[in-house]
Parts: structure tokens; C-alpha cells; sequence
């Protein structure tokens, strides 16, 4: 792939000295970029999924102002409306979440002592559809503000929608960060190839007068660029490898209560930074060798 | 376009560079294959810049120039590579390529023609010898002196074997004795089938030697046939080595 040595000084002049910086830093951004886009959909993918076929319930607690809360007049009304979406077409299971499980599920917000009936909480059934049929939302709304006024049935359809227009969203502007990160990493490396240029003027000439095809002159700065684009990808990398081990320690101290997991073992993980990582590099070589070899053939065809 | 009687042939050339007054006017002649000519004229008479047409580093504003047969001006980028592979240049000032050895320097023109490197081994240390420089394969050119790089840079000129062997004032930096020793070395190139043309003022040089000469004034050319029969030791000889010093 590269030559043994260039009759080019290409490595001796201070031309390309910030390439592999530069190439380091867009890589580590563009990886970073990609990775995140690609985070957020597992995210998406995976809440959406454990919400899929799901809809929930929401009762209303029933108590008069002032009045305590009578948990066992609740239970017999949460029994009821499971009974009754039960017997709707369509619904394959009922699972009603006693005061308990709500109490607990609010614990990170309320506290460990809120017992339940202290506060007015609403009550929550899970509602499974049968496989491939979708239910009658409209049906089960109305059956359950028969039984509590006030009920919510809600098949996450919006908040779906919503999850699924953020993923949309990021990863468009991890696309655009990715381009102006392209487009910078093309920059850098037109302008040292333009530098090298202009340093070599002399050398070039000699070559193109002892009969160098263009190529043979293009090659010598493409695989010099490509060679500081590899010094800058292993930079890249060792940056990536530091930044990979900081977010997984972060995504495993988190408080699995306020956030949901994603739940990525750790080879996972290696995927996620080397995948946007293999990309990024191989992107970044291809732009350098593109970008080098375009800015060469046009000053050579200046040349008689 | 083809046209196999014209080695060396140009019509009716003028040259300027870019928007400047003409340097060259009308310039007219032929060079047969296997010729040796000095071209003369005083500074700034337009010798390099013919010279510089002859080995394409610049086209001609006006006129025809054909090399090897071919109109220069209908030489596609691919093509004008190959065609300036069979012309040797020594450039005026050498234009060795400080970073590399001697070896390398030498090494170049058979490195743009993708020759192999074993072959390259062999020439160039054949050509270093002939040159006399066989003991400074891997001296950079800034070590040598003078002499030393003029030699350095006719073997680099030669090296591929040109067909065209074209020098820009070679001797004018060096002593008689080193002028002498490079014009032998143009003449063991002659000799061994290349078609010569020394840009040189050296009116001694002219006159020792006795070639044509394509002179040159005011960008003008007169064709100055040779005037006395060659003196003896400079006539054409077998390809030899010369002696060291």
C-alpha cells in the first residue's frame, strides 16, 4: 500500500505536522457522533419494544376531598375493570399492579416510607393484546369510565411516536456533525497537501521533467496523507478506547429506578465504539486520500 | 501525428512567457538523429528557453514542435510523460534533489519508468563509476563539490539511455579541466547512439570541440555549420570511462 520511501521529502516539512492531530480529533468527534446516534436508537428500540402490544390503564384515585383513602374499595375497582377489559375482544392478559407495586415504582420520588393508601395514588393495569390483533381502544376507554370517571387508556402510541422523532433527530444531526466533521477533516488535509505543494515545487518539477506520470506524484502524497491519517486514527482510537471505558462505567452507575438501563453487555459496548470507530477511520482515510489526491491533480494540471 | 523523418523539428516556433514579449521568434531547424550541436549565444539570447521547449517543460505560443515524430501539441497527459523519458536534461543548476543520495538521484528516472529494482542496482552503479563517482553512492549532493554534481547530474540525465540529450550551460561553473572531463562524458553519450545539444557561451568550448552550432540571437536562430574537422581527441569514441580528478 505505501511505498518503501518517497522521492518526495513529504515527512520532513512541517506540512502535514498537525494532520494527525486534526485526523485524531475528527475521528474521536465523528465516532463520538455516530455512537451516539446509534445509543439512542438501541434506547428507543429497546423501551418501544418492551411497550410494544402494551397498553395501560390508568384509574383515577376515588376519594372525596379530605377523605382517607380506602385501599381495599380501590382493589375491588381495580378487580373490576380487570374483569371487564378481560372480557373485551382482542385482550390476551390483564395485570393489575396492586398499591403496592405503585407505591414502590414511586419510591425513588416519594420515598421509602410512603405506605399505601397515605396518598391519593392513581392505580395502573397492564393490558396485553392479543398477537396480531390491535384493540379497540375506544371501547376499552369507555367500558373504564363506567367503572372509574376519569380513566386513562393509553396504548403509548404518542410517546412512541415522540421517541421514535427524537432517535429521528439525533441521528440526522449526528449525520450533519459527521458532514461538517468530513468536510473540516477534507480542509485540513487540502491545505497541508497544498502546503506540501508549494514547498515541493521544485522537487515536483524535476519529477514531471524525468517523465513522472501524474500519478506517480499524486501517489507519493496520497500515501503520505493516508500514512498521517493512520497515525491520527490510532490517536483517535486511544481517545475512544478512554472515552468507552468512562461511559460504561457511567451508564452502569446509574440509578436504574430514574433511567432505563440499556442493559449492553460489555462486548456490546465494544461494538458500539468500534463499528462508529471502523467507520470513522475508514471514512477519514478515504476523505485524506480523496482529498489529497483531487488537490494534487489539479496543480500538476497546471503543469505543461 | 506521426511523422517519422522529424527527430528533432521545429517550425516556424515563437515563445513567450505568458502575456511577455516574444523570446523566441521563427525558430526553424532539424536535428537528425545521432547529432551532436552546440547551441550558442550571449546571455539572454533565449538558449534555455529553447531548450526548455526541447524537453517540454513549456509549449511553444506559435509554430509546430515535432520530437520523435510527434506534434508536441497533440501529446495527451499520459503521453507527454513517456516522450520526456527519452530526453535527458542537465539542468543549469543541476536540480539534484538534496534529500537524496547520489544513488537515489540517479536512481530516479529508471524509478518513474517502474524499472525494476535489481536492474536499477546495476545501472546506476555502472553510471556512478562512469561518472567517476563510484566511491559517493550514498553522499548527498550538498557533500559533493561542484564538479562532483555536474557529473552527478549528466549521470542522471543518461541513466535511462535517452534518445535526446539536452544540457543547459553544464560547463559554465567549472574549470577547464572539468569542462573537458564533462564534455567527454556528452560525447561517450553521443557516441553511444544519443542525439546532443549543449547549451553553452563557451566560446573556447565551442571552438575546441567544433560541433554545428544552433546559435541564438536575440531569440533568433542561425544554423552555424562546422567550421574546421573535429580535433582529434574529441572526436567520436567508444563508450569509456573517464579518468578520475
Amino acid at each position: 500500500m505505501f511505498r518503501r520511501h518517497y522521492d518526495l521529502p513529504l515527512g520532513r516539512d512541517g506540512s502535514g505536522r498537525l494532520v494527525p492531530w486534526i485526523v485524531a480529533l475528527m475521528s474521536y468527534l465523528a465516532t463520538l457522533a455516530i455512537a451516539a446516534a446509534l445509543a439512542l436508537g438501541i434506547l428507543a428500540w429497546r423501551w418501544t419494544e418492551g411497550v410494544a402490544g402494551a397498553i395501560t390503564v390508568l384509574l383515577p384515585p376515588a376519594i372525596e376531598d379530605g377523605a382517607a383513602v380506602n385501599v381495599k374499595a380501590e382493589d375491588a375497582r381495580v378487580e373490576q375493570a380487570r374483569k371487564a377489559l378481560g372480557e373485551l375482544p382482542g385482550i390476551g392478559a390483564v395485570e393489575a399492579l396492586d398499591a403496592a407495586d405503585v407505591a414502590r415504582r414511586l419510591e425513588p420520588w416519594l420515598g421509602a416510607g410512603a405506605a399505601p393508601g397515605d396518598l391519593p395514588l392513581p392505580r395502573l393495569l397492564v393490558v396485553r393484546a392479543q398477537r396480531g390483533i390491535k384493540p379497540d381502544l375506544a371501547a376499552m376507554s369507555r367500558a373504564m369510565t363506567e367503572i372509574a370517571p376519569g380513566a386513562v387508556v393509553d396504548d403509548h402510541g404518542v410517546w412512541r411516536a415522540e421517541l421514535a422523532r427524537l432517535a429521528a433527530r439525533v441521528t440526522a444531526l449526528a449525520g450533519f456533525a459527521v458532514l461538517l466533521i468530513a468536510l473540516s477533516g477534507s480542509a485540513v488535509v487540502v491545505f497541508a497537501v497544498r502546503s506540501g505543494l508549494a514547498v515541493h515545487r521544485d522537487t515536483i518539477e524535476v519529477l514531471h521533467l524525468i517523465g513522472a506520470h501524474d500519478d506517480y506524484i499524486t501517489r507519493q502524497f496520497r500515501n503520505h496523507t493516508m500514512w498521517l491519517s493512520v497515525i491520527g486514527g490510532m490517536i483517535g482510537w486511544a481517545l475512544l478506547i478512554a472515552t468507552g471505558a468512562f461511559c460504561y462505567q457511567a451508564a452502569e452507575s446509574l440509578d436504574p429506578a430514574l433511567l432505563p438501563r440499556m442493559g449492553l453487555a460489555p462486548w456490546q459496548w465494544v461494538a458500539l465504539g468500534a463499528v462508529p470507530a471502523a467507520l470513522s477511520f475508514l471514512g477519514m482515510m478515504a476523505i485524506a486520500s480523496a482529498a489529497a489526491k483531487r488537490t494534487v491533480r489539479r496543480a500538476l494540471a497546471k503543469l505543461v | 501525428m506521426l511523422d517519422s523523418g522529424a527527430f528533432v523539428r521545429f517550425e516556424n516556433v515563437g515563445f513567450s512567457y505568458g502575456d511577455g514579449p516574444e523570446v523566441l521568434h521563427d525558430i526553424d531547424f532539424t536535428l537528425e538523429p545521432g547529432t551532436f550541436h552546440f547551441l550558442t549565444g550571449t546571455s539572454g539570447a533565449g538558449k534555455s528557453s529553447l531548450l526548455r521547449l526541447m524537453y517540454l517543460a513549456e509549449r511553444p505560443s506559435r509554430g509546430v514542435i515535432r520530437l520523435f515524430g510527434r506534434d508536441t501539441a497533440s501529446l495527451s497527459r499520459m503521453e507527454a510523460p513517456v516522450l520526456r523519458r527519452r530526453i535527458g536534461v542537465v539542468f543549469q543548476d543541476f536540480r539534484l534533489l538534496q534529500h537524496l543520495s547520489a544513488f537515489d538521484n540517479v536512481a530516479l528516472p529508471l524509478r518513474v519508468a517502474s524499472v525494476g529494482e535489481t536492474e536499477i542496482r546495476q545501472h546506476v552503479g555502472e553510471l556512478l563509476t562512469w561518472v567517476g563517482l563510484a566511491d559517493a553512492l550514498d553522499a548527498r549532493p550538498a557533500t559533493l563539490s561542484g564538479g562532483e554534481q555536474q557529473r552527478l547530474a549528466i549521470a542522471r540525465a543518461v541513466v535511462a539511455r535517452p534518445d535526446l540529450l539536452v544540457a543547459d550551460e553544464p560547463t559554465g561553473n567549472v574549470d577547464d579541466h572539468n569542462a573537458q572531463r564533462m564534455m567527454r562524458l556528452f560525447q561517450n553519450a553521443h557516441n553511444y547512439g544519443a542525439t546532443v545539444v549543449v547549451a553553452t557561451h563557451n566560446a573556447q568550448l565551442v571552438k575546441r570541440y567544433n560541433y554545428p552550432q544552433l546559435h541564438l540571437d536575440s531569440g533568433r536562430l542561425n544554423i552555424l555549420p562546422v567550421a574546421l574537422p573535429p580535433v582529434p581527441h574529441a572526436g567520436p569514441a567508444q563508450m569509456q570511462l573517464p579518468a578520475n580528478g
